[in-house]
């Protein structure tokens, strides 16, 4: 009788998350699978067309996926340069930045700089980013700067080349998400017990070794998370594509994120949009899994 | 707690009878809201309009600005929170929204229309009243048109290079090829804002092919993208711009990344990239906003796009916004009378900021500031009148696969039929 009460007082504890998350989650990801099956404009697809939009996204959408031509190319294509490059700049530089500037005079100032374009909305970070890139050398810094340096340079577009535009994407969106993956490995860094590195330096080994040996291993928790969530945060990305080329030139620098809102907004197909998401949500599902398991192994540590 | 409740339940009260006595004398003059692209000065000039309005009737409204209004409005129409009026940029979408049946018909010949065929027939003609007609209804109201056959020089650099305006293709390419024998880059393209391109090649197309085709063309996809006429536009357009690197500011990909107010502004600015550049008539308020201290009609000056076959002269090739109604009330009908008469007209026409071009035929053209009076002429004179192609076709064709086709062009014009089959291919399940 009292355990009874005590489930049905568990369930009542959890039943508003439970009704917010199937009216926020579960019904609009089950809406999106049902609108993905339908073709037709509009928010109120007509006709059932069953896998067919999934068929021509993979292939006979030249913009999402193209294997006719060597290198494949498309926004799927594109948003793998994006996991492999924007996941591991940030981690990367992250790390680097947090690990060097420990303990240095100016820490509080140097991490400050790399933690600015968090602040700053991503949608103004581009519109920098776009300044900064821009042909023009009276107005973007970067041809400025090499044409300061190399006297004989010719100002490069670097949105406006097809074969460029995504490498300066990718690297705003480094400079925008470094920040947080500084910050987050800076604390871990800190909180690593300076005994353990006293032991290690003790027992001779150099700065390199203790940083492979030691502290890189006790880093892999934190790394991991960053890792995960920059992943997720470059299979999702669409606002520094939409301001800062809307997917241009000649849709080069489409990724998927972007690909299903201009499908669904921009060319008003809301099914084969849909679709779009759907095939988003297959590589974001698995992540999100083992992201909120690890939160919770932590928390169950402590 | 017990206390803090007998101080709340009074003002909850209070409270509630404030706003039912309110909603209540809302309801005896409902607010008409309405949505449109406009901000800033465009946003001023219609204001002027709906205060004019409200004064005379008494009506109050309600104006949203979104630069995404599109975007806007359909996710509100699908949540059943539409505007009263809403100006809708695409005649197509008028007519998605009117087969789906979210707008009402302005006019079905009935006797107690919105819009009474008589004021209809007396204010605008029949070019405009079929733009806004779906399936033998009325239901989108051109509210404000602009002719994109408006081709911007600055008289100062043509008279030093002892030319005249071009009249003819021919004579635009000899006027490029005298540009670069004089040391400059004749042409800037906002390439980056792929309907720049679309205009480019829907001024073309409709000039060589005429408006039947060029119709064929965009709305109901009768003639392919492969068709003669397409690859014969193709390569008149191709003539403009090649040798890339010696006709445009920044070459390929500096005209690839250049947007539609960047491009003009090339042209304009004291160390100028280019000296031709094509874009609509309202080009003149951001030439007016970047570059305050030029005179418009002296320092920059349109001529009309050049003709290509004699047959067809110069098309005029058209924007504009259409009013469409979502809900009735005797409010919002006194509204959409007002934005179809003269006098609500005459007031846009001739406001300070922002005045636009009426396609109102009662408006007279001496309420027009230089160059829009200039503009408004072409669109009152012009022969023939088409509205912009990429906006009569499905958005996935006009709004994203054209733009694509095109930029490939100006990256790559030997290919041009690999641009147009894939364009063709997305055209073909899109109709």
């Amino acid at each position: 009788m009292k355990e009874r009460g005590a489930q049905l007082r568990a369930w009542l504890f959890v039943l508003p998350a439970l009704v917010l998350l199937a009216a926020y989650l579960v019904y609009p990801t089950l809406q999106t699978l049902r609108t993905s099956l339908f073709g037709g404009t509009g928010f109120n697809p007509t006709h059932f067309v069953g896998f067919r939009n999934y068929l021509q996204l993979l292939t006979h959408d030249s913009l999402f996926l193209r294997v006719t031509r060597w290198p494949p190319s498309g926004a799927l294509v594109n948003n793998i340069l994006w996991l492999i490059l924007f996941s591991g700049g940030t981690l990367v530089f992250g790390l680097l930045i947090a690990v060097l500037a420990h303990g240095v005079r100016f820490e509080s100032v140097v991490k400050s700089a790399v933690f600015l374009p968090m602040v700053i909305s991503a949608t103004a970070a581009a519109v920098i980013a776009r300044f900064l890139f821009s042909p023009d050398a009276s107005i973007g810094l970067l041809n400025a700067i090499l044409k300061a340096l190399i006297p004989r340079f010719a100002p490069v577009a670097w949105l406006g080349t097809s074969e460029v535009v995504n490498y300066a994407l990718i690297s705003t969106g480094v400079w925008i998400w470094t920040g947080l993956s500084m910050t987050v490995l800076s604390a871990a860094y800190k909180s690593i017990d300076t005994q353990i590195l006293e032991a290690a330096r003790v027992d001779g080994a150099g700065p390199w070794k203790t940083f492979w040996r030691i502290s890189l291993p006790m880093l892999v928790q934190p790394i991991s998370f960053v890792a995960i969530t920059m992943i997720i945060n470059s299979l999702k990305m669409i606002d520094l594509v939409l301001v800062m080329t809307a997917g241009g030139p000649a849709g080069s620098s489409r990724v998927i994120g972007f690909t299903f809102y201009w499908e669904v907004f921009n060319n008003n197909l809301v099914g084969y949009g849909s679709a779009v998401a759907i095939l988003m949500l297959i590589p974001l599902a698995p992540l999100m899994v083992v992201q909120v398991r690890r939160i919770r192994r932590q928390e169950g540590g402590k | 707690m017990r206390r803090m409740m007998f101080v709340f339940l009074p003002l909850l009260v209070a409270g509630f009878l404030v706003t039912t006595g309110s909603g209540q004398a809302a309801a005896q003059s409902k607010t008409v809201s309405i949505l449109a692209t406009w901000g800033g000065d465009e946003e001023a000039g219609f204001r002027a309009v709906l205060d004019a309005f409200s004064k005379q009737s008494g009506v109050k409204y309600s104006y949203e600005g979104n630069r995404d209004s599109t975007v806007v409005l359909k996710s509100r129409v699908a949540a059943n929170n539409a505007p009263d009026i809403a100006f809708v940029p695409r005649p197509g979408e008028v007519a998605a929204y009117a087969r789906e049946g979210s707008i009402l018909p302005l006019n079905q010949g009935a006797a107690n229309d919105i819009l009474p065929t008589s004021l209809l027939n007396a204010n605008y003609s029949k070019a405009w009243i079929d733009l806004g007609t779906v399936d033998g209804k009325f239901y989108g109201l051109i509210a404000k048109a602009n002719s994109k056959s408006t081709f911007w020089y600055k008289p100062a650099s043509l008279r030093a290079l002892g030319a005249k305006t071009p009249d003819t293709w021919d004579d635009l390419i000899s006027l490029e090829d005298k540009y670069i024998a004089a040391g400059k880059t004749p042409l800037s393209i906002g390439a980056q804002d792929g309907w720049t391109l679309t205009d480019w090649f829907e001024n073309i197309y409709v000039r060589m092919a005429g408006p039947d085709m060029y119709m064929k063309l965009h709305v109901t996809h009768e003639v392919k993208w492969t068709d003669p006429s397409v690859v014969a536009a193709i390569q008149k357009f191709i003539e403009v711009f090649t040798p890339q690197d010696k006709k445009l500011a920044g070459g390929v990909s500096g005209t690839l990344s250049t947007g539609f107010i960047d491009g003009f502004s090339l042209i304009l600015r004291p160390d100028p990239a280019a000296e031709l550049y094509y874009e609509g008539g309202f080009m003149s308020s951001f030439a007016k906003q970047n570059f305050p201290k030029l005179a418009a009609g002296k320092d920059y000056d349109f001529f009309e796009f050049p003709s290509i076959d004699p047959q067809y002269g110069k098309p005029v090739v058209g924007g504009g916004d259409l009013a469409v109604e979502f809900a009735s009330s005797p409010e919002v009908t006194k509204l959409m009378r007002w934005l179809a008469g003269k006098q609500g007209n005459t007031i846009w026409a001739s406001a300070k900021k922002g005045a636009v071009v009426s396609p109102n035929k009662q408006v007279s053209l001496s309420v027009y500031p230089v160059l829009t009076a200039k503009e408004a002429k072409q669109l009152t004179q012009a022969a023939i009148f088409v509205f912009d192609g990429s906006d009569l076709a499905p958005a996935a064709v006009g709004g994203d696969a054209e733009f694509v086709a095109f930029q490939n062009i100006i990256k790559d014009p030997d290919n041009y039929m690999d641009a147009l089959n894939t364009l063709e291919e997305v055209a073909a399940r899109s109709y």
